[in-house]
C-alpha cells in the first residue's frame, strides 16, 4: 500500500495553518482517491457536493475567524451504513431499508459535525452489521486494498478499507463482536472499540445492544483519541450511555511506570494460531518488555465459554431488534403483500439476506418460551463469570494483550470452514463486548509469508480509555 | 347463577397516565390530536432509536403504589414483550415482567353495606400501543402512532373478586383513586382506562382454582358486566355437564351477548420476554418515595370515612361530596368554618354540584363564596332565617349581589326571623284577641285549631316569627287558657 | 427437546419469515449447534451466579415530564410504503 499522503490530522492542520492546503483541495484529494478505488466498492454513496461545499465554507471561516474553528477542522471521515444522517439515506447495507431517510443524526456525529469534521460518504457493510468479511452486503463485497482479491473483513470492512486506501482519515465503524478490530487487523490500521456505553447509541442502528459501540478506524491512535474524545459522553437519548468523566484522550499522556500486560497462553501457544500471526505477537511483546513493561502470561479458565454466551446473547437481542422491519412504516413492502400477515412475511423475507434470517430465527429460538432459562439466563450467569474474572486479572494488570485475528485475511467467496479457526476468531474478539471494555486493534507489521497486514488487539478496563491510549500511542511510536 | 358454583375474577387495569410527554420519549402525550402529529423517530420505531424513561411516569407508579398500600421496588427493571402487530412499532412493548415496580397492596371496595378487600399482585410500568382503524377504508387498516408510547400503569389483582358487581364497585374505586391522584382522568369511554378480566368458576367450598380465560378488550362496565355473567354461566354449564373448560383469550360480542375464542391455540403468544438492554435497572431512593408521599392528597375511603364518621352524613351524601377530589375538598374546607355538616352537604349537593356541572367550574370560583355561606348556614342554624326564606328569597338575592354579607342583606329584606319573646307574645295575643269564638271552641276540646292560630300568628308575623318559638309559646299561652 | 420442522415452522411464526428448503436444512443444523453450545454452557457451573444484564451496573437516568420537538406527519410517512389521510396505510387486519 502507497503511503498516504495525510497521514493525521495534525499533520493536516499543520499544512492547513501555513497555507500550503486548503479544506477543498483536501476534499478533492479524498474524492480523486474515491474515484480511483472504485473497484474496491468502498462507498455505497459519496457526498460530494456536500463535502466540497463544508470545505469552502471552513476555508472562509479559516481566513475571517479561524478561533472559531472546531477541534476536528481538518478531519475529513466516512461512516458506515448503521450511523444515522438526518436526510441522508440508510440502509445497514439491506434491501429491506432501500430509500430510508433518518429524521435525526446520530449523537456521536452531530458531535463530530460540530467540531467541524467533514463526512465524505457512507461506506459498505455486512448487512445490519452480521459477518465478518463484508461479503453479506446488497452492494456486494468490499475489497481489501492490500489484495483485492481478499476480504477486508468485517463487518465494518469497508471503514477500515477506506481508511487504509487513503480515502478518507478516518473512518466510523461498529463492534459488536469484533467488527471495526477484525477488519482493521485485516487491512493495517488502528481500530478502537471504546468502552460499551462511552459512546452514545441514539443513532446507530441496533444489533446487539449490550454489545454495540460505535468505533473508529484510522492511520493512527492519536486520531482515533481525538475522535473518541469529541463523540464520547452522556446522552440524552440513550439511557445506557455512561456519565463517567470523559478524559482528555487526545493528550496521549504516555505510561508514568512500567505497565503490567497479560496474555492468555491459551490462545497464544494454541497449536493452531498461524505461526505468523503468533511470532508477530511475540516480536511485540518482546518491544514491549524492552520498553520496560512486564509481560506475563495468566490463565483464563473461562475463554472457551465466551462464544457461547456471545452467540446466545447477541442473536438474541438481534432478533429482538429487527422486529421493526416490517415493511409497514419505512423501507421495503413486498408488492406481493395482500394482507397485514402477508406483508410482514413477505417483505421480511424478501427484504433481509440469508445471514440476517438465520439470526434472527437463531435468536427467536433461543428466548423462545420453554428456553429462556437454559439458554439466555445461562449465557448471562457466563457473561457475569467473564467479567468478574476480568475484573480480577485487570487488578493485578493494566493491559491484556490478545491478536486480533487468527490469520490474515482471506478470499473473497471463501469462507472459513475449519472450527478451530472460527473458534480463535471469535475468542480473540468478542471478550472485549462481553465485557465491556475498550479494546484496540494496533498494526503491527504484514505477515512474513503473504506479506499482508496483521493486527494485534490491547484491552484495557472499562472507562480506561486514557491509559490504553497513551500506552499503544507510545509503543508504537517507539522504533 | 347455577347454586352451589363461585365465580372467582382477577383484572388487569390499564391505566392511561396524564403526563404531559410519552413513557419513553418527549412526544406529546395528551388525548387525541391529528392523526400522526404526536410522534417522532422514536415512537414511530425507526432505526437507531432508543427509550428514555419520563421521571413523571415513576412518579405516578409510586403514587399508585403508596395510595394502594403496595410495597415500593427500589430497584424494577423493564423488559421487551415481542410481538408483531400494526400498531406496535418496534415490534415489542417496554413493560416490566420480572422486577416490577410495586408489589402486593389492596383496595377496598363497597358492596351493599360491607367493605371488601381486594388484595393488588403488583403494579407495573409498559407503553401503550398506536391506533388501528379499521372502518375508514373497504380493504385497508389505517394506523395512527400518536396513541405510541403513552405512559400505562397495569395493576394486576389477585383473584379476589366474585361477581360483576364488584368488578363494577372495583373498577369505579379505582377511578375514583385515579383521579384524586391526578393520574389519570380513568374514562373508560375514551380509552384511558381498560381492563382485561380473567374468570374462572369452582364449586363452593373448593379451594383450588378452576381453569381460567381471559376476557380482553373490554371498553365499558357494560359490556364489563355482561361478558362476565355470561362467561361464568357458560363455564358452569362446560363443568356441570362434565367437560373441561379449556385456557383461551377471549373476545367478547356486544351484539350477540357472548364470548368466543381470540386466538386459537396454535397462534397463542410466545413474548419471548427478556430484559430491555437499552434500559438498566430503575433504582429509587427513599428521598424520592418520602418527597411523593408528603405530598399525597387524602383517600376518597378516608375523605368518605370522615364524612360518615366524624360528619355525620349519609352514606349516600358522603359518597357523592366524596366522588371528585375538588368537591370533597372543598367541602372539608367548608366545614372547618362551620360545625353544620349537615346542612353544608345539603347546601353543597343541591346548590352548588348542579351549578359546577352546568358550568364545569371549579367550586371554588362559585359567586357566593366561603365566608358568605358559612354566614348562611348559621342564620339558619341560629333560627334567625326560615329555611324556605334562605333559599328561596335570600339565595338568589344573594347570586345577584355576591359581596354582601348575607345577614345585612337578610335584615335589608326584611328576612330575619326573631324568637324574641315578647314581639312573639304580643302577636299571640293579638290572634287570640281577634278570634274570640276559636279561642272558646279551642276551650271547649277542639284542639285541632291550635295550627289555625300558628298561620294567623306566622301571618301576623310576616314569617318573621321564628317557628320553634312560635310554637312553644303559642302552646304554653293555650293550655293556660 | 425436539430440534424438527415443526419447530422451524414456530420459528417462522414467530419471527414472520418464510425459508425455502435449503435454508431450513442449514437452520436445523444451527439449531443443533445451539444445542452443542448450550451443552457447553452447561458443563459450567453457575449454581448461585447471579445474571449480568448490564455491564455498567448504573441505573437508568429519568428524563423531565416536557414536551420536546416532534415529527410532522409528513417527516413521519415521508418513506412510508403506503399512506392515506396521514395514516399508514397495510391491508386490511382480519383478526381483532
Amino acid at each position: 500500500m502507497a503511503a498516504p499522503k495525510y497521514r493525521s490530522l495534525a499533520y493536516v492542520q499543520q499544512l492547513l495553518r501555513s497555507g500550503s492546503l486548503c479544506m477543498e483541495q483536501l476534499v478533492a484529494h479524498y474524492l480523486e482517491q474515491i474515484a480511483a478505488t472504485q473497484h474496491l466498492n468502498i462507498y455505497v454513496e459519496v457526498y460530494a457536493e456536500e463535502a466540497l461545499a463544508r470545505a469552502r465554507a471552513l476555508d472562509v471561516r479559516l481566513a475571517k475567524a479561524p478561533a472559531s474553528l472546531g477541534r476536528l477542522w481538518g478531519m475529513v471521515t466516512g461512516i458506515k451504513d448503521v450511523i444515522c444522517y438526518q436526510d441522508h439515506e440508510i440502509t445497514a447495507a439491506s434491501h429491506i431499508l432501500k430509500g430510508f431517510r433518518p429524521l435525526f443524526s446520530a449523537t456521536a456525529l452531530e458531535r463530530l459535525l460540530a467540531e467541524d469534521a467533514i463526512v465524505i460518504g457512507r461506506v459498505n457493510c455486512d448487512e445490519f452489521a452480521m459477518g465478518s468479511s463484508n461479503e453479506n452486503s446488497c452492494y456486494g463485497p468490499t475489497r481489501n486494498a492490500a489484495d483485492p482479491e481478499r476480504v477486508p473483513g468485517g463487518s465494518s470492512g469497508a471503514s477500515a478499507v477506506a481508511v487504509q486506501a487513503n480515502t478518507c482519515l478516518t473512518a466510523l465503524g461498529s463492534d459488536t463482536g469484533g467488527s471495526v478490530r477484525q477488519p482493521a487487523a485485516f487491512c493495517g490500521v488502528v481500530g478502537l472499540k471504546p468502552s460499551y456505553g462511552r459512546i452514545s447509541r441514539h443513532g446507530l442502528i441496533a444489533y446487539g445492544s449490550s454489545l454495540d459501540q460505535i468505533g473508529i478506524l484510522s492511520h493512527n491512535v492519536a486520531d482515533a483519541a481525538l475522535m473518541l474524545e469529541v463523540m464520547a459522553g452522556p446522552d440524552g437519548f440513550d439511557a445506557t450511555a455512561s456519565s463517567v468523566p470523559v478524559d482528555a484522550y487526545s493528550a496521549l499522556l504516555a505510561p508514568d511506570r512500567p505497565m503490567r500486560v497479560a496474555w492468555f497462553r491459551e490462545v497464544l501457544e494454541h497449536p493452531s494460531l498461524d505461526e505468523g500471526v503468533r511470532s508477530l505477537c511475540f516480536d511485540f511483546i518482546k518491544r514491549m518488555e524492552q520498553a520496560g513493561h512486564t509481560v506475563q502470561a495468566v490463565p483464563f479458565e473461562y475463554l472457551d465459554y465466551t462464544i457461547p454466551a456471545y452467540y446466545v446473547l447477541a442473536t438474541a437481542e438481534a432478533s429482538s431488534n429487527l422486529s421493526r422491519y416490517d415493511g409497514i412504516r419505512f423501507g421495503y413492502r413486498s408488492p406481493s403483500a395482500y394482507d397485514l400477515q402477508s406483508t410482514y412475511k413477505r417483505s421480511r423475507t424478501e427484504g433481509f439476506g440469508k445471514e440476517v434470517k438465520r439470526r434472527i430465527m437463531l435468536g427467536a429460538f433461543v428466548l423462545s418460551a420453554g428456553y429462556y432459562d437454559a439458554y439466555y439466563a445461562k449465557a448471562q450467569q457466563i457473561r457475569r463469570l467473564i467479567h468478574d474474572r476480568f475484573k480480577a486479572i485487570f487488578q493485578e494488570f493494566d493491559f491484556v494483550l490478545m491478536p486480533a485475528a487468527p490469520g490474515v485475511a482471506w478470499r473473497l467467496g471463501e469462507k472459513i470452514t475449519d472450527p478451530v479457526e472460527m473458534y480463535l476468531a471469535d475468542v480473540f474478539t468478542v471478550t472485549a463486548n462481553l465485557v465491556g471494555i475498550p479494546a484496540i486493534a494496533l498494526p503491527v507489521g504484514v505477515h512474513p509469508d503473504s506479506g499482508l497486514p496483521v493486527g494485534l488487539q490491547l484491552m484495557a478496563d472499562a472507562f480506561q480509555e486514557k491509559a490504553l491510549l497513551g500506552f499503544a500511542h507510545h509503543l508504537l511510536a517507539q522504533p | 347463577m347455577v347454586q352451589g358454583y363461585e365465580t372467582v375474577i382477577g383484572l388487569e387495569v390499564h391505566l392511561q397516565l396524564n403526563t404531559r410527554s410519552k413513557a419513553f420519549c418527549a412526544d406529546d402525550a395528551s388525548f387525541g390530536g391529528a392523526p400522526n402529529t404526536r410522534v417522532s423517530a422514536i415512537s414511530l420505531g425507526h432505526p437507531g432509536t432508543l427509550p428514555m424513561p419520563n421521571r413523571a411516569h415513576v412518579a405516578y407508579a409510586v403514587r399508585l403504589g403508596l395510595a394502594l398500600g403496595c410495597h415500593i421496588n427500589l430497584v424494577s427493571t423493564f423488559d421487551r414483550k415481542n410481538y408483531f402487530y400494526a400498531d406496535l412499532p418496534k415490534g415489542y412493548q417496554i413493560t416490566q415482567d420480572k422486577q416490577p415496580i410495586c408489589s402486593g397492596g389492596a383496595l377496598d371496595i363497597r358492596i351493599g353495606s360491607g367493605v371488601r378487600k381486594v388484595r393488588i399482585h403488583h403494579i407495573h410500568i409498559e407503553e401503550d400501543a398506536g391506533k388501528s382503524i379499521h372502518d375508514q377504508l373497504p380493504d385497508a387498516s389505517l394506523i395512527d402512532l400518536n396513541r405510541a408510547g403513552v405512559p400505562l400503569l397495569e395493576i394486576v389483582t389477585e383473584p379476589d373478586l366474585r361477581s360483576a358487581e364488584e368488578v363494577d364497585a372495583f373498577m369505579s374505586a379505582m377511578r375514583r383513586l385515579a383521579r384524586y391522584l391526578d393520574i389519570s382522568d380513568g374514562n373508560m369511554e375514551q380509552g384511558s382506562m381498560r381492563c382485561d378480566v380473567n374468570v374462572s368458576v369452582r364449586r363452593r367450598g373448593q379451594h383450588t382454582y378452576g381453569t381460567r380465560c381471559e376476557i380482553k378488550n373490554l371498553n365499558s362496565m357494560r359490556f364489563a358486566r355482561r361478558a362476565i355473567e355470561y362467561e361464568a354461566g357458560r363455564q358452569i354449564a362446560l363443568v356441570e355437564s362434565g367437560q373441561v373448560v379449556e385456557q383461551n383469550t377471549l373476545h367478547f360480542d356486544p351484539q350477540t351477548g357472548t364470548t368466543s375464542p381470540l386466538r386459537s391455540k396454535e397462534e397463542a403468544h410466545d413474548y419471548r420476554y427478556f430484559p430491555d438492554p437499552d434500559l438498566p435497572p430503575l433504582v429509587l431512593d427513599t428521598a424520592f418515595i418520602e418527597s411523593i408521599r408528603s405530598q399525597m392528597p387524602p383517600l376518597p375511603e378516608e375523605v368518605y370515612r370522615r364524612f360518615t364518621e366524624e360528619y355525620g352524613l349519609s352514606n349516600y351524601d358522603a359518597a357523592l361530596l366524596a366522588e371528585e377530589k375538588s368537591v370533597a375538598l372543598y367541602f372539608i374546607e367548608l366545614c372547618q368554618h362551620t360545625p353544620h355538616t349537615k346542612a353544608a352537604a345539603n347546601l353543597v349537593i343541591n346548590k352548588l354540584l348542579p351549578w359546577r356541572d352546568e358550568n364545569q367550574a371549579d367550586l371554588h370560583s362559585f359567586p357566593i363564596g366561603l365566608p358568605a355561606l358559612t354566614e348562611l348556614l348559621q342564620l339558619i342554624a341560629d333560627n334567625q332565617i326560615s329555611n324556605s326564606a334562605a333559599y328561596q328569597r335570600l339565595w338568589p338575592a344573594l347570586l345577584v349581589e355576591p359581596g354582601q354579607s348575607p345577614a345585612a342583606l337578610a335584615q335589608s329584606m326584611d328576612l330575619l326571623q326573631t324568637s324574641d319573646a315578647e314581639f312573639i307574645i304580643a302577636l299571640i295575643d293579638q290572634v287570640l284577641a281577634a278570634h274570640p269564638g276559636k279561642v272558646s271552641e279551642f276551650r271547649k276540646g277542639k284542639k285541632g285549631l291550635q295550627g289555625f292560630f300558628m298561620g294567623e300568628l306566622m301571618r301576623l308575623s310576616q314569617g318573621k316569627a321564628d317557628p320553634k318559638t312560635a310554637t312553644a309559646m303559642l302552646l304554653q299561652k293555650l293550655q293556660a287558657l | 427437546m425436539q430440534i424438527d420442522e415443526a419447530l422451524i415452522f414456530r420459528l417462522e411464526q414467530l419471527t414472520r419469515l418464510e425459508l425455502d428448503d435449503a435454508e431450513r436444512q442449514e437452520l436445523l443444523h444451527d439449531l443443533n449447534h445451539i444445542l452443542e453450545l448450550v451443552e457447553q454452557m452447561n458443563s459450567l457451573d453457575t449454581t448461585d451466579v447471579a445474571p449480568l444484564a448490564y455491564v455498567n451496573a448504573a441505573s437508568t437516568p429519568l428524563r423531565n415530564d416536557v414536551v420536546g420537538p416532534q415529527a410532522t406527519p409528513e417527516q413521519a410517512l415521508r418513506d412510508a410504503p403506503r399512506a392515506a389521510d396521514n395514516c399508514f396505510k397495510v391491508p386490511k387486519v382480519i383478526d381483532l
